[in-house]
């Protein structure tokens, strides 16, 4: 073995970890050779050098210092958890309180929005508003009606307007001041009821003008009592929602208020005595609230009548001229009842 | 294997009983102390790594199994910490430039603290503290994986097995490391006293 390969493997021979071949090899090398002796030597010094070195000692304050350093690990750990639970009993009232204005703000918002919502989901300009103009009672309507009629001298000649006249708009607007055909059915009145009370006057109304149909708007309650017979009807399906806004109080006021109202047409020769005849007549039949309106070859009166002694007014007026009649109940109900006559001059 | 005595004090550190670390720190902190310190070559320095480890340990104490001993894995931790601690003070040298307490750089681009002496067995003259003073003046002189297995082997006499644990590299790495270390130092010793 050369000198080389024994001092490769003499740290190897010092541990006691060669096969018991090699390390013959290197002893018997070691006995020959004084440089390799030397070194393994050299080799065990340095082992007994490393070996006496002698062990320091901790200092007094280490393991208070490594305690103190754990401690404050310890509290960053558990500040850690606090910063997350700890304000606990703070928390709860915040969040209850960003609850209560979420929703708060949220009715708020739906509230400012619901309008447009319920606009959009309103239909199409539906059954015409005619049948505010119908309630008899209100002056603010008798104002409108006359206005009306002023703009719409030409129906006076054509009491029952076809409905191919073009101008729906105005078609509409005419319907409470013409006579309307006898066949003319309840529920298409009806059909228009559910319009009456939505803003819908504001639309193009043919002859009415605007401050007309603001003071249509401020008499509520006759369109109320002439939709008391609609709101019990299954009119407007199409528009739930506006059947709902219309019915639910027309509803509550059917149950104590008079129906009606009832329309008649009487076409007389002469208008005004007619008129001071049908006025005599309310006046014996005990009529309350009697309003007459003249115009130029029209009569108009309305009132409130008690409900039996309805038939009888009517077959009176039939002795006066050729009468029309529209809205009168199958049933008569007790209590007052609207009525209106409208006198026009024989075609 | 052995069954780990700083079983029950790691169970209780890992339900949060400090008290019990603080059994492990008293324990355990002169063998980590005395590794750092012939690792890294400074007291001060290794108090601090030491310092460090035990506050590593505690940190990961919950990710220990108990797949080795407890002893084992604080050396491995005091190792790592040696070994980047060193790798800073080189740096940092580098950067700041020596000191004059620093070893001075030969022509032959190696580290020495003073010329070696010339007369024979110098050893025998020395005081042991002096003696000492320049073995872990040569140990530190060492490549840190030389050093590693130097002062886990020959100096805290850990077996074979234990090192392969800490270092966790193969048995016959370590072997082949160890004796070349050991080549190294003696290299180093004979340069600083002369003759050994």
């Amino acid at each position: 073995m050369e000198c080389k390969g024994t001092q490769e493997r003499l740290s190897a021979y010092l541990e006691e970890v060669v096969s018991p071949e090699e390390r013959k090899l290197i002893e018997g090398h070691l006995n020959s050779c004084q440089q390799c002796r030397s070194a393994f030597a050299d080799l065990k010094k340095v082992g007994e050098l490393l070996k006496d070195v002698e062990e320091v000692e901790p200092p007094a304050w280490l393991t208070q210092k490594i305690m103190s350093r754990v401690r404050a690990e310890n509290e960053r750990k558990r500040g850690v958890l606090r910063k997350l639970f700890y304000p606990l009993h703070i928390k709860v009232p915040i969040e209850a309180f960003a609850t209560v204005l979420i929703a708060v703000i949220a009715v708020y918002v739906f509230r400012a929005v619901e309008p447009e919502m319920k606009r959009a989901q309103l239909p199409a300009p539906p059954a015409p508003i005619v049948t505010r103009e119908e309630a008899p009672k209100a002056s603010q309507e008798r104002k409108a009606e006359s206005l009306a009629l002023l703009g719409k001298t030409a129906l006076k000649d054509h009491p029952p307007i076809p409905p191919a006249r073009g101008d729906e708009a105005a078609q509409k607007e005419d319907k409470p001041f013409s006579p309307q055909p006898a066949g003319e059915t309840v529920t298409a009145k009806k059909k228009e009821a559910p319009a009456e009370r939505s803003e819908e006057v504001t639309k193009p109304a043919g002859v009415l003008k605007k401050q007309d149909l603001a003071d249509l708007r401020q008499a509520p309650r006759p369109a109320a009592r002439e939709g008391e017979s609609i709101a019990l009807s299954d009119a407007a399906r199409a528009t739930p929602e506006r059947q709902k806004l219309a019915a639910a109080p027309v509803a509550r006021e059917a149950a104590v208020i008079k129906p009606g109202p009832i329309d008649v047409t009487v076409n007389v020769k002469d208008v005004k005595v007619a008129g001071q005849e049908v006025e005599k007549f309310l006046g014996q039949f005990g009529a309350r609230k009697i309003e007459r309106e003249s115009r130029e070859g029209r009569e108009v009166l309305a009132a409130e009548l008690k409900a039996q002694n309805v038939k009888e007014f009517l077959e009176k007026l039939k002795d006066i001229g050729e009468t029309k009649e529209k809205g009168i109940p199958r049933d008569i109900p007790e209590g007052d009842m609207a009525i209106r006559v409208d006198i026009v001059r024989n075609p | 294997m052995q069954v780990d005595a700083d079983y029950e004090l790691v169970c209780l550190c890992q339900k949060g009983d400090t008290d019990a670390f603080e059994a492990l720190v008293e324990k355990h902190q002169k063998k980590m102390l005395n590794i750092a310190y012939r690792m890294i070559g400074n007291y001060e320095e290794a108090c601090e790594v030491v310092q460090d480890t035990f506050l590593s340990a505690y940190k990961a104490i919950q990710k220990f199994r108990g797949e080795s001993r407890f002893s084992t894995w604080l050396s491995s931790i005091v190792i790592n910490l040696s070994k980047n601690r060193i790798r800073q003070m080189k740096a940092r040298f580098h950067r700041e430039g020596p000191s004059l307490n620093d070893p001075v750089e030969t022509e032959e681009g190696r580290f020495r603290t003073e010329p070696p002496a010339r007369e024979p067995s110098i050893v025998e003259h020395l005081e042991k503290r002096e003696v000492q003073a320049k073995v872990q003046e040569c140990i530190n002189h060492l490549d840190a994986e030389y050093r590693e297995v130097l002062v886990l082997r020959d100096i805290q006499g850990f077996s074979y097995e234990e090192i392969c644990d800490i270092l966790k590299i193969p048995d016959g790495t370590i072997k082949s490391r160890l004796f070349r270390a050991r080549d190294a130092l003696k290299d180093r010793l004979k340069k600083a006293f002369g003759d050994l």
